[in-house]
């Protein structure tokens, strides 16, 4: 007969060894690798002919344009997830809370797009995009401004402002995340303000705002992480060009790997890690997050 | 007094107009991609070439056939199939596994659960060298096998919040009046847990496989051949085979986000509960 008190306790272990298992290969040693290899000149094939050189990747990434053009495009798509794709998120989401003519609808449509494979999203915004039979030139003419015509996608100006604008309007996640969230603050609070006579834009800022703080806090985390891991648009859209014009770091790393510089894009892999979790304990301060969570 | 509501009058209208242009200007940029594709799928290359916004002068699933008659069509979408509902069915497994056991509030298991759940703040493809290598040194590369690894291990975060979140609401009571009746703890996960969970494990199952449906990184790096190919890489390989014609690559655009559509029709509720009851407030 097993002990009672130790019988739950050797369950509950054999009950989470998988999970905590995969966490170990797939996230534990992930990072021991990063850390170890970036020190190394090491290809990407056998460790026979690897040799520690010290943080002499790190120190060659310093002095790689392409290295600083990627880090300044994953910036630019960082704010614009922060300051246009979130706060546009949140508007709908007050917006729709009011249940407007057709609420339900535009909810299911606007999160359309996010379950559509990104592979495909890529291939449709290249044909839509393109100057030959794309609807984005004929649309701007009829609309008066054919003056603007471009090879959107082929113009270093414009590469990474077009694949920007292929997602950011697809606010359905964060959205439905706002929805949801502004259904548990209580109703009190919007009937008190309103017996003061507060209006709609008074209410949302007054109230509606620092009540999501910790939601807003939680989407802007996802959002930022989430630039860290896109790939797939400006893969197939761009391959990242012209020249480095819409290269963001992911692309960049798979390129380094492509050329056998696996150190480097190891080197490459702990810094967008570092950053990655950087950003998140940031916003979590900022946001006191933890205090909420 | 009239004249003092004026300017609230005008304020008013101007902001109705504003929402309602808002609205239907996100309406149309989400939704007209899509229908422009399955229009486009429909019409011959000529149609195409001629007027971006011209209906098919008749209807006909040429491209259609075209498609799926394409070199290792059928192969790809097995191997999407296989990977994502075999990955989608473990780590539902393993989450609900791991759940239960943290809801045994034993020392250390509120870290344990913080550890589980770290994931879904991760950069995952900073990882792309280190899956590689695990990939290798298994000699599970450039197979299915390791890619349904993979995505039960992406796929764990995320599951493990939702169901951990999810089973948390079920009363304790029922638990322990099992407790009484003598049922071992296996059994209590197996009868009583998983049947009360399986909302929950629902709703994360739906987000992974159309997680895993999607994946297209980890798919380019760990497969090389066609036997092993998923439907997302193979789009690369058929966009090649139809070198101009533009037509068929819509048709089979088409149907390589059919069975993601499908399941959002069909879910499409469940997939917002499931973002609501649990995935987010941690």
């Amino acid at each position: 007969m097993i002990n009672n008190a130790l019988y739950p306790r050797v369950w509950s272990f054999v009950f989470i060894f998988p999970a905590v298992l995969l966490v170990l290969v797939f996230f534990l040693f992930p990072v021991l690798f990063l850390i170890g290899t970036s020190l190394t000149n090491w290809t990407g094939g056998t460790f026979a002919t690897t040799d520690f050189v010290g943080v002499k990747n790190y120190v060659s990434l310093g002095g790689n344009e392409d290295f600083w053009a990627s880090t300044s495009n994953t910036v630019i798509w960082m704010l614009s997830a922060v300051i246009i794709h979130v706060p546009l998120a949140f508007l709908v989401a007050l917006i729709l809370f009011r249940k407007p003519r057709g609420w339900k609808l535009m909810r299911i449509a606007y999160f359309f797009p996010q379950i559509v494979a990104p592979m495909a999203m890529a291939f449709l915004w290249i044909f839509i995009f393109n100057p030959n039979f794309g609807v984005v030139n004929p649309v701007l003419e009829g609309l008066g401004l054919g003056g603007l015509r471009s090879n959107w996608l082929g113009s270093p100006n414009t590469a990474l402002g077009s694949i920007i604008f292929s997602w950011i309007f697809n606010i359905g996640f964060f959205m439905v995340i706002f929805l949801s969230q502004l259904g548990t603050i209580p109703n009190e609070l919007y009937e008190a303000a309103e017996m003061d006579g507060a209006n709609i834009v008074q209410k949302d800022w007054h109230i509606s705002l620092p009540m999501m703080r910790g939601t807003i806090g939680v989407t802007i985390l996802l959002a930022l992480t989430n630039a860290f891991k896109a790939f797939e648009l400006p893969y197939i859209m761009t391959g990242g060009g012209p020249g480095a014009s819409s290269q963001i770091l992911p692309i960049f790393m798979y390129k380094q790997m492509l050329e056998n510089k696996a150190g480097r894009a190891n080197a490459l892999g702990l810094i967008i890690l570092v950053l990655g979790t950087a950003v998140v304990l940031g916003v979590m301060k900022f946001t006191r997050l933890r205090k909420e969570a | 007094m009239e004249n003092a509501l004026r300017p609230q009058l005008v304020l008013r209208s101007v902001f109705l107009v504003l929402k309602w242009v808002l609205l239907t200007f996100l309406l149309l940029i989400t939704l007209m991609p899509l229908v422009w594709t399955l229009v486009s799928s429909l019409k011959t290359n000529e149609e195409i070439w001629s007027s971006a916004f011209s209906l098919p002068a008749r209807l006909s699933l040429d491209n259609y056939a075209k498609a799926i008659r394409l070199d290792g069509f059928f192969q790809a979408f097995g191997n999407t199939i296989l990977a994502a509902v075999v990955s989608t069915a473990i780590v539902g497994f393993i989450a609900a596994m791991a759940s239960f056991a943290l809801s045994g509030q034993f020392k250390g298991s509120g870290i344990l659960f913080g550890i589980l759940i770290a994931g879904v703040y991760i950069p995952i493809n900073a990882f792309m060298l280190p899956y590689f290598a695990i990939a290798r040194w298994t000699g599970l590369y450039d197979t299915l096998a390791i890619l349904i690894i993979v995505y039960t291990a992406i796929g764990l975060p995320l599951s493990v919040l939702i169901i951990r979140n999810y089973m948390s609401t079920i009363p304790r009571e029922i638990e322990e009046s099992a407790l009484i009746d003598g049922c071992t703890y296996p059994m209590r996960f197996w009868t009583i847990i998983l049947p009360l969970t399986a909302p929950g494990i629902m709703a994360a199952s739906i987000f992974n496989f159309i997680a895993a449906w999607n994946e297209f990184f980890f798919a380019l790096l760990l497969t090389v051949e066609k036997q092993s190919r998923t439907l997302q890489v193979s789009i690369r390989f058929f966009s090649g085979a139809f070198t101009n014609d533009y037509a068929s690559i819509f048709a089979t655009l088409v149907l390589s986000i059919l069975p993601t559509v499908i399941a959002y029709v069909l879910f499409q509720n469940r997939i917002i509960s499931g973002l609501t009851s649990g995935a987010l407030k941690g």
